[in-house]
């Protein structure tokens, strides 16, 4: 070999490329004599060209040497796959082998061989798909790799003339595919090249539109093939009218769907509904003074069967088309379409109103037997009717208001009546979905429902024994245990689903924990969007069953991810999957407005940490995530934009307390706890430096404050106060000029008293921290004090060990005292804590002036 | 970071000015507009919507429309309109009337059909401002009354309720003795603030989730404009002195020094009357109008003026701050009449006067179903996992197109061992009659000797 001489450096080293290449073609791609054994080779074949990128040649001209040998190995390596697709003495695997790595070049090359190259390509892949009796893997492999040299094409903006006749040559191969008896993996095949091409040059199919969409409509009326492919005929039938890309063509494509379906209902539904229902959809899809046309597509819209299978078969078309009409109101569309809501709404009520009831006045045995099929029909068109639902939420985006209150009804009339748990978690999601497009509007409207669903579902009577039973073992004791506890809460439950969970106990759990996972989502949306407003009517009972049922759902411990490796066990996923969900909506339940502290915010809080600690799973990163949400809860803050106050001319920042209590309303001022450790601190701090200013001043200000301090305080403490004080606020009054002599003492003095209750009510909850901060105080405070540093610390430890109050009343001022000092001295701190002082002391400059205007009312919101 | 524009209209003719936020370069500028406070709006960064200042002889308003190519359309309301709203979407627009109607239109594309959706009487008097909340689920709407009222629009589609409901509004807040002159609504969907300035020289601050007055801010002067700091510490409030004033709401006031209650400071150098402010999220910073004609930008960490619009000689009335529309780029400002038509957006038809109760069953809404991520190729390339698929149905061997696959190739063998066969029996013959030639040729030779 060319390159055996030159050593190789690492794992990138070019030089490595077109060797690895060649050892390929030497020892594994098969030709006329290497023989193609194992398919399995061909995986590794590919999967060591994509890792190893062998076929990205860099198109630099310059004469490296190991880039020329790169080139040319891959030269070779082109040249026998196109040998491999075109030799027609080779075998069908081979050729297939051939035709299949062809598809990976296509998206592994470089542009530039890209380029040069893909018509021959083409014309070689083509043959595959035109020639009668090639094997049906080589076709399929020829539509993917012809559909992925597409797409890739119309990457290129200047090769789109090109691409535009390569596509048209596909569209006749692919038809005679589609109306052939093809097997269902080239169907499959042909309609994924049909959908890129559609993607990738609409225009082309300009002129087959028609063709293709017979061929398409045809093999969906057939309803002979596995859903999986009917839903990719769907979708492409969704796609057409994207070849013309005109409005008239979506509408036009929107109205024959609708048509039909409402036709073929019309059969299906016969004596299960109005007569009505087929003349209303006529007259809201077709425009006055025009028939409806008898047939579409060669199908009659009206006709009588009783044939079961037939009836079956028009059932499919019906989910199939509905699922067309998915897609074209959730698929972008070059231009603005006018989308038949009514029609679409008229049609989704028509479908999930009929439950399968008969009208009291038909009762026959032709007829019970024809209401069994149906009934066991519908869950799956109800399931397509909600599918669609969403989607006319989705497509339609805020142009649904005028018939939000219309779906709003709908969907409520529904939960009541839905039962089976798939259905549930689909309205659950459109119950969502409502919530989360039209906001607080609709939240008004929906969360009574939510709430009461929500509470039927996620029954915690029900769920402390059932949950985790399946999650372990299945020991028979479990399900006797649950039934007996079923037996309790019974009557909330629906006679159905009491069935259900005798009879088959053990698979019941999974597909309920699903619906709890549903319905755990759409409380959380309900609190996210919705907590605030109007909300005192459902408020608590959602607190108090979310703080449950995460309580109950993490009792048993944690479902760490790395079990469901040795656990492939749908349960297990679903407990952990119910975790989170639970977790997520607590936390919503917390964080959304209300106007006291959340009653559960401690126990929460400890979920959260005990969750945070699981390492590695997702409950863990939520929880982590939690905490972060909730710190802003507990600390709250107002923060300034960036350096507000220093260089403004704002006159007084102060007093925080009476102001923040309006706006992070009720959790500052209920709870003590929560108006947090900073706040108070900086409080302490300002009245604080009333004080020491009182003190300094003192020689012509009246002695008032401190006369009042006298009064509350040990004459000793305030001793040690002043003792270590006065240095204190000498050093930092010399580096911050707030020094305004006629700031009026009783003002300050009123601050005083204040914040003095403010420490007593604090106390408690302060104990804790003040010892650590008197700890750091202890540092920071010595070195700043220009008396004897000794003396301050030997005072500060010696009123340590007063009692109890007094010990907090002077930790606290000594604490503070140490921080506002280091606050002033720290860079950083400077401009804020500066800032503050200088603004408080700033007197008032334009608006003293006005006096004579009304006087201020204050209207105090917390009052009521 | 986008670029933004501001765009400005005047209350007498001074026509809509367009400037780019960050230069100062003035973009465009729409011939023929007077609106009142309140009555611009960009529809859905499309269009330009205001309403237009007529003579109180006119029986009938105006709405004026603009693209970004200054083409014009002209709509006559019912009733004279004031404040003019669109939703963020761009596809509802809102009237105020001087009646105390609210018109509901929907507007905006190329199809539509400007249809009246819904009227309905909202105030006594003339409304003056209407906001729409940040989930454009609510609308508020403030009156020469002096009352704020709170709409769920969905109640408002809802016939069924409408009839059962004694009153549509959500809130009413009628504390204002005066007319309202502006309102903003905050952040955050159903717990939102609102604030409201009124000719009773207050500004409150009501509280949405809760339906009451959280605070009263009295002014010095008569507040004709508000606009909130994106993070609610402040809110600006122009006053017709002339001064900018800042009013408390997260950030530290406090009563004791500072006559004026919740004021905690002042811009100015305005010397008429604030006309209108507007905060510009992205440059972070505020601008105001004035009585003078002139737009200033002010830094409100500095509060310092950075830069000055002239716009025209009559008061300032609406400013707006929009994100700078793609195809509104000043180097292909000369073709923006092909580059508005390349991008599907002709003007929308003039919005009808009256609810017409026909079409409204067979029309539908018109949707723009535009790919939400710029992905032209929904489809990814399957070759290899089409390859995989079928690998594992080789493994496997149980499908018919493996099996079919099988055959072909064992046929392709079977013909080659055919012609092996074949071959060898060729040779075999050969070897045979050559055997036979040679022995009898021996016993030929035998024979003769």
């Amino acid at each position: 070999m060319a390159t055996s001489g030159t050593v190789i450096k690492d794992m990138h080293d070019v030089g490595l490329k077109p060797r690895m290449i060649r050892t390929l073609l030497k020892e594994d791609v098969p030709d006329d004599k290497i023989p193609f054994d194992s398919p399995s080779k061909l995986s590794r074949i590919i999967s060591c060209i994509q890792s190893h990128k062998l076929l990205s040649e860099p198109s630099i001209t310059d004469n490296n040497k190991q880039i020329e040998r790169w080139k040319s190995s891959v030269d070779d390596w082109i040249t026998r796959l196109l040998s491999l697709i075109s030799n027609t003495a080779s075998t069908p695997d081979k050729c297939w082998a051939g035709v299949c790595l062809l598809g990976v070049t296509c998206q592994e090359c470089n542009a530039d061989r890209f380029l040069r190259s893909y018509a021959a390509w083409f014309d070689k892949m083509l043959t595959h798909i035109q020639a009668r009796g090639d094997s049906q893997f080589v076709k399929v492999a020829a539509c993917a790799s012809i559909s992925d040299l597409i797409t890739r094409l119309a990457g290129f903006p200047n090769v789109k003339k090109e691409g535009i006749s390569l596509a048209g040559k596909v569209i006749q191969p692919v038809l005679k595919l589609l109306n052939e008896d093809s097997s269902e993996a080239v169907l499959e095949g042909a309609i994924h090249l049909l959908c890129s091409i559609i993607a990738s040059f609409p225009n082309t199919l300009q002129r087959h539109h028609e063709s293709v969409e017979a061929a398409i409509t045809s093999r969906i009326f057939s309803g002979k093939f596995s859903v999986n492919l009917m839903k990719k005929l769907a979708h492409c039938l969704a796609l057409l009218p994207k070849s013309k890309g005109d409005e008239d063509s979506w509408i036009s494509a929107m109205r024959k769907v609708l048509l039909l379906v409402n036709g073929y209902l019309t059969e299906i539904f016969t004596s299960l509904e109005e007569e009505t229902k087929w003349d209303e959809a006529v007259r809201l899809l077709v425009p006055p003074g025009e028939v409806p046309p008898p047939s579409l597509w060669g199908q009659k819209l009206l006709e009588d069967t009783s044939d079961k299978e037939r009836k079956r078969s028009k059932l499919c078309s019906i989910s199939m088309f509905m699922l067309s009409c998915c897609e074209m109101l959730t698929n972008s569309y070059p231009v603005q379409v006018s989308v038949p809501v009514r029609s679409l709404l008229a049609l989704i009520e028509r479908v999930l109103m009929v439950d399968g009831s008969l009208p009291p006045t038909t009762s026959s045995l032709v007829i019970l037997a024809e209401q069994e099929f149906i009934c066991s029909e519908l869950p799956v068109l109800h399931s397509y009717a909600l599918e669609l639902l969403t989607s006319v939420i989705k497509g339609i985006r805020s142009q649904l208001l005028p018939h939000a209150a219309y779906i709003v009804r709908l969907v409520k009339e529904y939960f009541k009546r839905c039962e089976l748990p798939e259905l549930r978690i689909k309205v659950y999601s459109i119950t969502k979905l409502l919530l989360m497009s039209m906001g607080i509007g609709i939240a008004i409207y929906l969360a009574q429902e939510v709430v009461n669903s929500s509470i039927h579902d996620l029954n915690p009577i029900l769920d402390g024994a059932s949950l985790h039973a399946n999650a372990k073992s299945e020991i028979l004791v479990q399900p006797f245990h649950r039934k007996r506890k079923h037996g309790v809460a019974g009557s909330l439950e629906q006679l159905h689903e009491r069935i259900g969970l005798e009879v088959e106990t053990s698979k019941n759990c999974p597909t309920a924990i699903s619906v709890k996972i549903a319905a755990l989502g759409a409380l959380e949306t309900l609190l996210t969007v919705g907590g605030g407003l109007r909300s005192e009517s459902w408020r608590s009972k959602a607190d108090n069953l979310l703080i449950t049922i995460a309580t109950e759902s993490c009792k048993e411990g944690w479902v760490s991810d790395e079990r469901k490796t040795f656990l492939p066990n749908e349960s297990t996923q679903a407990c952990s999957d119910l975790q989170l969900a639970a977790l997520r909506a607590l936390l919503a339940s917390l964080l959304s407005p209300s106007r006291v502290r959340p009653p559960h915010l401690a126990p929460a809080l400890e979920l959260f940490r005990e969750g945070r600690q699981e390492i590695g799973t997702k409950v863990s990163e939520f929880c982590a995530y939690a905490l972060l949400a909730l710190d802003v809860l507990i600390h709250p803050r107002a923060l300034p934009l960036a350096d507000f106050p220093s260089a403004s001319s704002f006159n007084e920042v102060n007093h925080r307390f009476p102001e923040n209590n309006i706006y992070s309303v009720a959790q500052k001022h209920s709870n003590p706890f929560s108006s947090g450790m900073q706040d108070t601190g900086r409080g302490l701090s300002d009245s604080d430096d009333d004080l020491y200013k009182s003190w300094l001043d003192s020689s012509k200000e009246t002695e008032a404050p401190a006369g009042k301090n006298m009064t509350e305080r040990p004459s000793e403490t305030l001793r040690v106060q002043q003792k270590e004080n006065i240095p204190l606020v000498g050093s930092s009054g010399a580096r911050s000029p707030w020094r305004n002599e006629h700031e009026p003492a009783a003002a300050s003095a009123d601050i005083e008293i204040r914040s003095g209750d403010e420490i007593m009510v604090d106390s408690r909850q302060l104990q804790e921290s003040m010892e650590q901060h008197q700890e750091s105080s202890k540092g920071a405070t010595i070195p700043t004090v220009t008396g004897d540093p000794n003396v301050t610390y030997v005072d500060l430890t010696s009123f340590a060990s007063k009692d109890s109050r007094d010990t907090e009343m002077a930790s606290v001022q000594a604490v503070v005292a140490g921080e506002s000092d280091r606050l002033a001295t720290k860079d950083g701190n400077t401009a804020t804590s500066s800032a503050q002082k200088d603004a408080t002391f700033d007197i008032e400059d334009d608006n003293q002036s006005t006096d004579s205007l009304p006087d201020i009312v204050d209207v105090d919101p917390d009052s009521d | 970071m986008e670029e933004e524009i501001v765009i400005a209209s005047s209350s007498i003719d001074g026509g809509i000015g367009c400037w780019d936020l960050q230069t100062g370069t003035e973009n465009l500028r729409y011939k023929s507009c007077a609106s009142p406070p309140h009555g611009l709006t960009s529809v859905g960064r499309r269009f330009l919507a205001s309403s237009q200042l007529q003579d109180a002889k006119a029986a009938s308003g105006a709405i004026l429309y603009w693209s970004w190519s200054r083409v014009e359309v002209k709509c006559f309301p019912e009733e004279p309109i004031k404040p003019l709203v669109a939703n963020s979407e761009g596809t509802y627009l809102v009237g105020g009337g001087l009646s105390g109607n609210i018109y509901f239109w929907e507007c905006g594309f190329q199809v539509a059909t400007g249809r009246l959706l819904k009227k309905w009487r909202a105030h006594y008097r003339a409304v003056t401002c209407l906001v729409f909340t940040d989930d454009d689920s609510l609308l508020v709407s403030g009156s020469e009354d002096g009352s704020v009222r709170v709409w769920p629009l969905l109640m408002i589609f809802d016939d069924q309720q409408m009839e059962q409901a004694s009153q549509l509004y959500e809130h009413s807040f009628q504390e204002h003795t005066l007319r309202v002159t502006d309102i903003v609504t905050g952040y955050g969907g159903g717990n939102a603030i609102i604030i409201s300035a009124s000719e009773d020289r207050t500004c409150k601050v009501w509280s949405l989730s809760k339906g009451i007055l959280l605070r009263n801010i009295v002014f010095p002067s008569i507040i004709d404009s508000i606009t909130l700091d994106p993070g609610e510490h402040v809110f600006y409030a122009g006053g017709r002195d002339g001064k900018i004033h800042i009013g408390a709401l997260g950030a530290d006031s406090s009563s004791i020094k500072s006559h004026w209650l919740h004021i905690i400071g002042s811009l100015s150098s305005h010397s008429k009357t604030v006309t209108c402010l507007a905060y510009s999220t992205n440059g972070n910073v505020l601008l105001s109008g004035s009585e003078d004609g002139m737009i200033r930008v002010w830094d409100p960490k500095t509060h310092n003026m950075v830069r000055v619009f002239r716009h025209a000689k009559g008061p300032v009335s609406n400013i707006l701050v929009l994100k700078r529309p793609a195809y509104l780029n000043p180097r292909m400002l000369s073709n923006v009449q092909v580059s508005s038509r390349r991008h599907g957006l002709s003007l929308p038809p003039p919005l009808s006067k009256y609810i017409n109760t026909m079409d409204e069953k067979v029309v539908g809404a018109v949707v723009n179903l535009q790919a939400t991520c710029n992905n032209p190729l929904d489809a990814s390339c399957t070759s290899s996992q089409v390859i995989s698929c079928q690998i594992k149905e080789l493994q496997q061997q149980g499908s018919a197109a493996a099996a079919e696959m099988e055959v072909e190739k064992l046929k392709l063998d079977s013909t080659q061992a055919m012609q092996m066969l074949q071959r060898w029996k060729k040779m075999y013959d050969n070897l045979h009659e050559f055997c036979v030639d040679e022995l009898l040729e021996g016993d030929h030779v035998k024979s003769a000797n």
